[in-house]
């Protein structure tokens, strides 16, 4: 299995506002990975990143999460969104970003519904997540050509990255 | 411990670069250091096999650049029977990113873990990691994920991989280094 990167977006200074978008997907590779350090800019702890399809949205969907605060270990479901997981924001602990890694399986197949698997979380030096998620795209059996990150709220902060990487398989073993 | 050679990670195929690799033959190791780490990548990966020869802890620690700095990492485990999380910190640089079997284990188990540092030679922001581990002692265990921070703005250098009390680590385990490269690294 090699791992071979497509994109890459930093946010400069002033933002990138609250979406990212890799666009022109190569179809080529078995998985999708992408790595997201990001921080968002609202006037909260945390900020939640979630997945979007224009232009209504992922909708018709399904997601399970299982995560740690350092209190208690939780788990909680629902509908309506596909999320990648917290980031700390604005009133988080300067200088701290939260990772979150996603890998979308047979993502250019056609005969097959859309999941997503996401681990990730962040410590604001004392408090945060760890955390990971499942997602189920209903309906979309689409090939993934473009993938668009929304934060919750605010805008992506200075220095978020988002590198998007394609996973070949094996031609032998499939591996 | 030196690093491969001849490791640039513009001449070489696929995103995973293997930067540093070492496997202890002894069980006299307290230590191995990953040290001159390029600073070309996105980020890197640490992935461990690790038994402890002489400890009777379970954690295996990260400590960055060799220096002491504030740390906290908030840990999600599952040992069977229910799962928690809880918080670890301290102010000595020694990161808890996973298990390491105890020497008092079943002979040839070892825990792995396999660790994230994303955005690792940024000099401006605090450093992050990510990491999840096994460790299944036949018959209890843990599976655990944690998320942490080093109160840490330097890029990251060198890395040095140690278990509790900076004890003998027993001979078997490894320890492999990768960079992650990103579009035109």
């Amino acid at each position: 299995m090699s791992m071979f990167p497509i994109a890459s977006v930093t946010v400069g200074a002033g933002g990138s506002g609250s979406v990212i978008l890799m666009d022109n997907i190569p179809q080529t590779f078995t998985h999708l990975q992408i790595r997201i350090f990001a921080r968002g800019t609202a006037s909260q702890a945390n900020d939640l990143i979630y997945f979007w399809n224009a232009p209504s949205g992922i909708t018709n969907s399904q997601w399970h999460n299982l995560f740690g605060d350092g209190s208690s270990a939780q788990s909680g479901n629902g509908t309506a969104a596909v999320y990648a997981g917290n980031v700390p924001a604005a009133t988080s602990t300067s200088s701290v970003f939260g990772s979150i890694i996603v890998d979308i399986l047979d993502y250019s197949n056609t005969n097959k519904l859309k999941t997503f698997r996401c681990f990730g979380g962040f410590n604001a030096n004392g408090s945060g997540v760890t955390q990971l998620w499942s997602g189920l795209w209903i309906g979309a059996n689409t090939a993934i050509s473009s993938i668009r990150l929304n934060m919750g709220a605010g805008s992506f902060a200075q220095g978020t990255t988002v590198q998007l990487y394609g996973i070949q398989s094996s031609p032998t073993t499939g591996a | 411990m030196a690093l491969l050679p001849s490791v640039a990670a513009g001449s070489m195929h696929g995103a995973y670069v293997p930067i540093g690799y070492s496997s202890l033959s002894n069980n006299t190791t307290t230590v191995v250091t990953f040290s001159n780490i390029p600073q070309g990548y996105q980020d890197l990966m640490i992935v461990s096999y690790v038994r402890q020869y002489t400890a009777a802890g379970i954690s295996f620690y990260l400590r960055l650049n060799g220096n002491s700095y504030t740390h906290n990492t908030v840990i999600l485990s599952g040992n069977g029977t229910g799962a928690a999380s809880s918080f670890q910190s301290g102010t000595d640089g020694y990161l808890q990113v996973g298990q390491a079997a105890t020497s008092a284990s079943t002979s040839g188990i070892f825990a792995s873990n396999t660790v994230h540092i994303l955005n690792y030679a940024n000099t401006s922001i605090y450093k992050t990691y990510l990491s999840r581990s096994a460790q299944d002692l036949n018959g209890s265990g843990y599976a655990t994920a944690r998320a942490g921070v080093a109160l840490l703005t330097s890029g990251i250098t060198s890395i040095d991989c140690v278990v509790d009390g900076l004890s003998a680590i027993a001979s078997g385990s490894t320890f492999a280094l990768y960079g992650v490269r990103t579009v035109n690294q």
